[in-house]
């Protein structure tokens, strides 16, 4: 992280609420809680006149949390030229709707454990969400917005970090899982284990009272037949499971990894979704190229 | 289940239907599956381990995912599965397919218990509770608020309360609101009362407090 982008952080605010701001330990619940910030956001979005400054002091008594949030501000790829050097001037920047899910993406990866395995994947992950949200914005596709693309490309696969601190046998499963062309992923999954790890990303997801599309797409994403149905409230999160698989696919031929079976199996779904022609392709995949190795 | 909206309390039967009607209903379910099974584990967390009860719909049991949403929500929470009970209406009895029974196979096997719901009402079917394997069968309150005048309901009391038994299960009594009627039914042989006349539905900070 460049340290010239953290601001001097505010005199701490002496308020109960900042020790308990992220509730980040997981203690023996399995999911984190929902982080109390985002109910401070929320709330000061629904006032007239949102108190930034009591926002950024909240946000700033978290120097991890503050810097992220500035690093994604400054990110080219979220959208923004102006450069941000406070928490202040990022929520103006993002906006507060914007800031709330880059936090609680930020929040997420905080929360669960930290190894050299987690760090690949969320590497993967945020790699992913970049894309998924430089997508929205190229493709400019009905119902998808960048903010929530991202969102989701951060979210998809909580599930999995959850699964691996459960079931000592889960890390092989998910290798048999990305390399089995014929059946779906999460079917692989429930051969070993009671659940899969969408079902698990949704509930953590509806208990962060993520947006219902989003917990939706966390819930459908490795489904084919969802994917494909026709039913138009499954329209919207159809789209981000899309978009993000195709930027997986993406990112996964940039960086020169090895390729799972999901485009194989969910490509052509993906792509009608996207609205996405052949000639398109080709563009896209030269002008995705930076997005996809940029380290942030 | 409540639902609270400005400060109102909708009680489930008005806002189900709306999210039945909605398509809402499966994840409303996973939901409170989850949402169930997190205040076990701060119960629990807080010194209090309770069993707690969540109700669970019809709609959500012929749902080929039910189980492994279930499955989902104990890991989430991290919470033995002992304090789990999940209730079931008894609208299920109208027709236990197949995807139901193996939904309620799959539901035992994780650890978690079962109860019946409002028996003796609505759908309620002698043919179908012998294939439910739940380990409770609540008797439905229109049994009780009648007692101890109803001597017909009182009958009605008896002979369920020993069918349940036969059939390993303890019975419950719903919806006992003052001391006479507890004291028919205990005099009917029933193994727990429940009802206003020990509490009504209370958030958790009031339950704790």
């Amino acid at each position: 992280m460049n340290s010239e982008m953290i601001d001097s952080p505010a005199a701490p605010d002496p308020s109960p609420n900042v020790e308990s701001l992220l509730e980040q330990t997981m203690l023996d619940i399995g999911i984190p809680p929902r982080p109390r910030i985002l109910d401070s956001i929320t709330e000061e979005t629904r006032k007239p006149e949102p108190d930034y400054n009591r926002l950024a002091s909240l946000i700033n008594a978290d120097v991890s949390l503050s810097a992220g949030l500035i690093k994604i501000a400054n990110s080219p790829y979220f959208g923004m030229r102006q450069r941000v050097r406070s928490v202040n001037e990022a929520l103006m920047v993002l906006g507060l709707n914007v800031a709330s899910r880059a936090i609680a993406g930020i929040v997420l990866r905080q929360a669960l454990p930290i190894s050299p395995r987690m760090e690949r994947f969320w590497d993967a992950s945020a790699r992913v969400a970049r894309l998924s949200g430089w997508l929205a914005q190229q493709l400019r596709v009905a119902g998808l917005q960048p903010e929530d693309a991202y969102t989701f490309g951060l979210f998809r696969d909580c599930g999995i970090p959850i699964l691996l601190t459960r079931f000592p046998n889960y890390d092989e499963v998910l290798g048999v899982a990305n390399h089995n062309a014929r059946h779906s992923f999460t079917t692989v999954e429930e051969t070993v284990l009671p659940t899969n790890h969408a079902m698990v990303g949704c509930l953590l997801a509806q208990s962060w009272w993520l947006p219902d599309e989003l917990c939706q797409a966390i819930r459908n994403h490795h489904d084919l037949a969802k994917l494909e149905s026709a039913e138009p409230q499954l329209l919207v999160s159809n789209r981000l499971s899309a978009v993000a698989q195709f930027a997986e696919h993406l990112v996964q031929q940039h960086l020169g990894l090895s390729q799972t079976q999901e485009w194989t199996k969910l490509g052509p779904a993906c792509l009608r979704l996207l609205d996405l022609e052949e000639q398109q392709l080709a563009e896209l995949y030269s002008e995705s190229l930076p997005v996809a190795k940029a380290d942030d | 289940m409540r639902c609270a909206f400005d400060h109102v309390q909708i009680p489930p039967g008005k806002f189900i239907p709306v999210a039945e009607k909605t398509g809402l209903v499966t994840r409303l379910g996973e939901w409170s599956l989850l949402q169930g099974a997190l205040q076990a584990r701060y119960l629990q967390e807080a010194g209090f381990p309770t069993k707690v009860a969540i109700n669970v719909s019809r709609a959500q049991l012929v749902s080929p995912k039910f189980a492994k949403a279930l499955h989902a929500a104990l890991i989430c929470a991290n919470v033995p599965p002992e304090l789990i009970e999940l209730e079931l209406t008894e609208s299920l009895f109208m027709d236990i397919s197949e995807t139901v029974q193996k939904n309620l196979r799959d539901s035992i096997d994780t650890g978690i218990t079962l109860s019946i719901d409002d028996f003796g009402t609505g759908y309620s079917c002698l043919a179908n509770l012998k294939d439910i394997p739940a380990s409770k069968l609540k008797l439905d309150r229109s049994f009780v608020t009648v007692l101890p005048e109803d001597e017909r309901a009182l009958a009605v009391v008896k002979a369920v309360t020993q069918l349940g038994r036969d059939l390993g299960m303890t019975v419950v009594a719903e919806g006992c609101e003052n001391t006479q009627q507890r004291e028919a039914l205990l005099d009917a042989g029933v193994d727990a009362i429940q009802g206003f006349i020990y509490a009504r539905p209370m958030p958790e900070q009031q339950l704790l407090a």
